[in-house]
This record gives C-alpha cells, sequence and structure tokens, in this order.
C-alpha cells in the first residue's frame, strides 16, 4: 500500500512538473482533485466539532449548544430566495467576533508594544538613528501615496529605498520557502525511482 | 422587511464587537462571561461555515455534473474524491492509516507540488527581469542576494563578516520597512473595526445600497 | 563579428524558458545526486527557543499549535519536528491544538510520524502529550482557548477519547497551566503573541516557514517573540543543537546551491542588460 503510494504521490509530481513544458488534461485533473480532497478533509473536521460539541452533549441532555446550532444553521438560508437574508447573522456573528478579537489583540501588540519598541531604542548608537529615520521615510511613503513637494520628497525617496531593501528580503526569504519544498518533494521522487 | 434584512445584522455586529472589545479593556465580570460565551460559539458556527464548503462545492459542481455542462467531468474529479476521503474520514477516522494515505500521498504531494513550481517561475523571472534600473531596484537587487545568502551557510563561506553586513541590513532598514507596514495595517484594522462597530461596513454581510425589500 | 555578438546576446535574452526550467532541474539533480553538507551556524532565535525548553522544570506545560497548512510541511516540518524531539526528551506535558489551517491537524500527526519513535515511546499519550484536534475560528479559536477550559472546547480528543478521562487534562486544565506556547504558524500571523503572549504573558516562540521571516522579525525585535526556528536552515540549527541530525541539514545545503543559482541568474540579466544597452549606444553612434 505504501509502495503504490509512494508512486502515485512522485506521479502527481511529475505531472505538476509537466506543466513547465506543456499544459496536459492531467494537470488541469489534478488542480480539481486537490479541491475535492481539501473540502472533503474540511468536511470531516467540520462533521467532528459538530458532533463532539453539538450533538453529543445535546444528545445526552445539555441544551448550552443549541443557540450556536441555530446560528450555524441559518447559514444553510442562503439557498432560499426569500430568506437569504438569514445567512446575515451568523456570517455576522463570525466576523463580529473575528475582528473584535482582532482589534483588542492588535492594540497592545502590533501598535503598543511595537512602538514603545521603537522609542526605547538608544539614540547614541547610529544604526538606531537610521532605523527611525528609515522607520518615519517608510511610513510617509505609504501615506502620502501622492508624490511631495521638495524637500518631503526626499523623505518619500527614502521610505521607498527601504521598502525595497525589506522586499528584496521578502523575496529571497520567498524563494526559499518555496525550495525547501521542492527540494523535499524532488528528493522523495529521486528515492521512489530509486536514484537516491 | 428591511428592518430584519439589514438594520438588525448591523446592530448585532456593532454589539458583538463592542462586548468583545470592551471585556477585554473592562473589568466587568458580566461582559467577560458574555465574551467568553461569544468565543465559545462562533467557534461552533465557524464549523458550519467549513462544512458549508462542502455544501457549496457539491451544489456547484453537482449542477455542473447534472447539466452536463462544458467540461463536467473536472467537476466530477472535485466531487468524487470529495466524497471518498469524507467516507474514509468519517468511518475510519483522521488518525487511521488509510486517510493517512490519501492526505500524504495526493493532498500533501499536489499541494507541494503546486508550491514548487514557483521556485521555476522565480528563476525564471530573476534571469529575465531582475535587471537594475535605478536606485530602488539596485537596492531590491542587493537585498534580495544578501538574503539569499545570510539564508543558507554560502554567506558565511564567503566571507568572515557577511554575516555581520546581512544582519545590519536586516536589523536596520529592513525591519524599519517591516515595522511601518505592520504599524499601518494595525491602524487600517482598527479604523475598520471602528466603522463596523458605527455600522458604515456592510459589504461583508452582502448589503449593496440599493438593496430592493 | 559585431553581427555574432549581437545574435548571442538576444539569444541569451530571448532563451525558451523551457530551456532554462531544464537547467534548473540538472543543477537540482546534481545537487541532490552528489551529497554534501556545509557547517551550520546556530543563530540567536533558534537558540532561544532551545534555552526556554531546557529551563523548563520538570512536569511544566507546553501548548503546540500547528497551524500551517500541509502543503509546506516539507519546509515547515523540519524545525517542528525537530522541536517535539526536544519536547520529547525532557520532562514535560504537551498539549497539542491545530486552530489556523484544518490541515494543521494532519500536519501535527505527520510530526508525531516523524519524531524520534524511540523517544515517542517512552511518553503514554493522554498522561504526558495529547493531541485535542482542530478548533474552528482562527483567531476566535485561539482567543477561545485563553479564556477557556480545553474540556469545554474539547469535549473529546481527535480520535474520539472522552478528555476528562485522560490523566494529562487533570493537570493541565487550561491557558493558566501552560508554561511556554510553540506555534507553527501559517504566514505571520500574531495570534498567539495577542492572545497569550501580551495579556497572559506567557512566552511564544515560533516554530515557521522561511518565507514569513521578515514580517515576524519586529516581533522578535520588540521582545514581543521569545524566539524563532525557521525553515529547514532553523531545523538543521536546531538538530544540531539537540543532537539528533535528521535530513534538514542535506536540505539546507541544497538550498544554498539553489540560492547561488537563483543570484547566478540575477547576475546574467544584469550583465546581458548591461551589453544590450552597449550595443543599441554603439549602434546609435554609428547612425
Amino acid at each position: 500500500m505504501n509502495l503504490i503510494g509512494d508512486w502515485i504521490a512522485a506521479l502527481i509530481f511529475i505531472i505538476i512538473m509537466s506543466y513547465l513544458f506543456i499544459e496536459t488534461r492531467f494537470f488541469k485533473a489534478i488542480t480539481f482533485v486537490v479541491i475535492g480532497v481539501a473540502v472533503g478533509h474540511s468536511a470531516v473536521v467540520a462533521i467532528n466539532t459538530i458532533v463532539s460539541r453539538c450533538i453529543k452533549p445535546i444528545a445526552v441532555g445539555n441544551i448550552a449548544p443549541i443557540i450556536p446550532v441555530i446560528i450555524g444553521l441559518l447559514l444553510f438560508s442562503q439557498f432560499s430566495k426569500n430568506y437569504k437574508y438569514l445567512g446575515r447573522y451568523p456570517i455576522g456573528m463570525i466576523v463580529g467576533v473575528t475582528t473584535g478579537v482582532s482589534v483588542r489583540g492588535m492594540v497592545e501588540t502590533d501598535l503598543v508594544n511595537q512602538i514603545i519598541a521603537t522609542i526605547k531604542l538608544p539614540v547614541n548608537n547610529i544604526s538606531n538613528i537610521i532605523f527611525i529615520i528609515c522607520l518615519v521615510c517608510a511610513l510617509s511613503t505609504f501615506i502620502f501615496t501622492k508624490k511631495l513637494s521638495k524637500p518631503w520628497s526626499y523623505a518619500q525617496n527614502v521610505g521607498r529605498c527601504t521598502l525595497m531593501l525589506y522586499f528584496g528580503w521578502m523575496f529571497g526569504s520567498r524563494f526559499f520557502m518555496f525550495t525547501g519544498i521542492l527540494i523535499d518533494r524532488f528528493r522523495f521522487v529521486l528515492s521512489v525511482f530509486g536514484i537516491l | 422587511m428591511p428592518l430584519f434584512k439589514r438594520e438588525v445584522p448591523l446592530t448585532f455586529i456593532s454589539i458583538i464587537m463592542v462586548i468583545v472589545i470592551f471585556s477585554y479593556f473592562l473589568n466587568i465580570p458580566q461582559l467577560s462571561t458574555a465574551s467568553s460565551v461569544l468565543l465559545e460559539w462562533v467557534t461552533i458556527v465557524c464549523a458550519f461555515a467549513l462544512f458549508m464548503a462542502l455544501v457549496n462545492v457539491l451544489v456547484t459542481h453537482g449542477k455542473k455534473v447534472i447539466d452536463r455542462k462544458e467540461d463536467w467531468y473536472y467537476s466530477l474529479l472535485v466531487i468524487v474524491p470529495m466524497i471518498v476521503t469524507m467516507a474514509v474520514g468519517l468511518i475510519y477516522g483522521i488518525g487511521h492509516l488509510n486517510y493517512q494515505w490519501i492526505m500524504n500521498n495526493v493532498l500533501f504531494a499536489i499541494e507541494a507540488g503546486l508550491s514548487g513550481l514557483f521556485v521555476f517561475y522565480t528563476l525564471s523571472a530573476c534571469y529575465r527581469t531582475f535587471s537594475i534600473k535605478n536606485w530602488p531596484s539596485a537596492l531590491l537587487v542587493i537585498s534580495a542576494i544578501v538574503a539569499i545568502l545570510s539564508g543558507t551557510p554560502t554567506g558565511e563561506l564567503l566571507h568572515k563578516n557577511f554575516s555581520m553586513i546581512s544582519s545590519w541590513i536586516e536589523s536596520y532598514p529592513s525591519m524599519a520597512a517591516a515595522r511601518g507596514y505592520r504599524l499601518l495595517l494595525t491602524m487600517g484594522g482598527l479604523v475598520l473595526g471602528i466603522r463596523m462597530i458605527l455600522r458604515m461596513e456592510k459589504q461583508h454581510l452582502g448589503i449593496v445600497e440599493e438593496e430592493i425589500e | 563579428m559585431m553581427g555574432e555578438e549581437q545574435s548571442v546576446l538576444e539569444k541569451l535574452a530571448t532563451i525558451d524558458r523551457r530551456v532554462l526550467y531544464v537547467i534548473f532541474f540538472v543543477v537540482l539533480l546534481l545537487a541532490n545526486v552528489f551529497k554534501f553538507s556545509l557547517p551550520i551556524v546556530v543563530h540567536p532565535e533558534a537558540k532561544a527557543v532551545y534555552d526556554a525548553i531546557e529551563e523548563l522544570h520538570e512536569g511544566s506545560s507546553v501548548i503546540y499549535s500547528c497551524d500551517s497548512d500541509i502543503g509546506g510541511y516539507s519546509e515547515s516540518g523540519p524545525p517542528q519536528v525537530a522541536v517535539m524531539n526536544h519536547l520529547l526528551m525532557r520532562p514535560l506535558k504537551i498539549i497539542i491544538v491545530a486552530c489556523g489551517e484544518p490541515t494543521g491537524l494532519l500536519v501535527a500527526l505527520n510530526v508525531l510520524r516523524d519524531v524520534d519513535q524511540d523517544l515517542l515511546n517512552k511518553k503514554e499519550y493522554g498522561v504526558d502529550y495529547v493531541l485535542l484536534g482542530f478548533l474552528p475560528g482562527e483567531e476566535s479559536a485561539v482567543a477561545a482557548l485563553a479564556s477557556t477550559p480545553f474540556e469545554k472546547l474539547f469535549p473529546f480528543d481527535y480520535e474520539g477519547n472522552i478528555l476528562s478521562e485522560l490523566p494529562i487534562i487533570n493537570e493541565v486544565r487550561s491557558s493558566e497551566d501552560i508554561s511556554l506556547v510553540l506555534d507553527a504558524p501559517y504566514g505571520d500571523i500574531a495570534f498567539w503573541m495577542r492572545h497569550w503572549g501580551a495579556p497572559l504573558e506567557i512566552p511564544v516562540a515560533f516554530l515557521m516557514t522561511t518565507g514569513y521571516l521578515p514580517a515576524v522579525m519586529p516581533f522578535y525585535q520588540s521582545g514581543q517573540l521569545l524566539g524563532m526556528v525557521v525553515g529547514s536552515p532553523g531545523g538543521a540549527e536546531y538538530e544540531q543543537l539537540i543532537g539528533k541530525i535528521g535530513t534538514s541539514l542535506q536540505t539546507t545545503s541544497i538550498m544554498s546551491v539553489m540560492g547561488l543559482l537563483c543570484i547566478a541568474c540575477m547576475i546574467c540579466a544584469n550583465v546581458i542588460t548591461f551589453f544590450r544597452k552597449e550595443e543599441k549606444n554603439k549602434i546609435g553612434e554609428r547612425r
């Protein structure tokens, strides 16, 4: 069974890599299969959650999950023309809670602590001074999207250069992320074919 | 009933957000309890939303198969693996070897393979387009080269001070841009949150201004 | 002579991409076949995670969240496996959850499959470690875990065992009992830092792919993030620290070759552009 699985995985890799040279029906088929399997897995996980958190407790008399179950079932109203608007309640709940939780967490972690970390930098170090200048210039580039007149345009130019350094760093990091994935799969395929 | 179609959902979101946000900053036990209950409930509602993905895919692709639309057989390639995966997952369980076999030899293989394609596209793009035309593009290329050399042991082998140079670039100018980006992203998120509390954001609920009652 | 140079330059500039792909494949094949390994330097970020786990007292509890996608397991897996091996070496209680992607649960199962099985067999499931399962909601799920007892959110573990019957849950009931958070995030998501790190003051460390390192660095620099083990290179560093060398070292070495190939492509692009410009200028001057 493992051997069949390895050969299937190796074949999938070859079909995907063949897309670099020619588009085939097999590649297109694979892009549809992955959707099916991924959605199938999400459904399994969702059903397990619903059964363990809702159905089993309700079956033993614990009615606490009834309200979220009703709200969740309202999602299916989108298939009705007249009652489609009922789906806005569960979506609203998800969006409201997630956004509320994000906002309350962002204030301390992403905003205040980041600003404090910047303010706490000792200014007797030239590198820290460069950091603060680059930060202010990068912020000005983001905020003032229209080109400003001199001397403010110098800040935008410095900001643009700072952003280019960041994008180059991001590019290098992202390249390595995909390279790591490719190397592992390539090594796997070579081992299936007995080359490694 | 425009009230229940539009006003009530928007108010519902505002109330939920106020409870969740203020429970964090104010020490009111009732608010904390309400917030904890909402967080518990939303994990259940999200499970239903995940299940909706299955229903949506079945309806969309099922219609294509039944109506024999163009390339309907590709829709079969969505539905059949989906049903097989679900059947194996629900009968045997997620931890079972059969389910793991499907996940590792199909899902993981395809997703990893598709990710691996990007490497070739990136290398090809580097060859064709990464030419230096002005100062910003020069900095982009230099920074990319420094990031690539510092990400692996190659940089250390090239020059003993390389790690010092690369960590300076990463810790000061690049980090400044990263922090600036993060700060602005946060401020945008906060503005969005305030707009949602004030009922000014409607797109996520599919409410359009000229909605017919 | 000038005509030949022009045609060579033009040919190089407009070379068919499939020829380039074949060259890239050959380089990748040769790098895999001719095995070599480069010396690894341990970065302070990875060392910080190692020290944090080493300094945990006996019986301390760690929550390990697999939020990453299965597609990136090749890159995010090695640091997770290395750190899990370290956790299994120590007398700790490990709670494993998945809060981000549904496939995070599969990542967790793959990590448990790929760790040293001798170490894993010395631990008892339900006593020393437990895999709770997937909790939908992403950030809401992480926030819910921070404020709710685990038993309420996970009445059963991923296999269907009743959680209250597992001994580990008597010792690790909620976030109050957790000493360290290890998160394998999907992207640069700061969920655990926002809801566990800042309000509960529990140290958070990331086990992540290389791609999101630049976006996460500001948190490390500000002290909000304890440390990071990043991608295959990070996995190789961590393997060196714990003394269990795996495949990360070879992957990192091959990544170096691919990195040099990328740099070579960039240099070629600039050299070709430069000489083409020179040629065009010379042709312009002659006219």
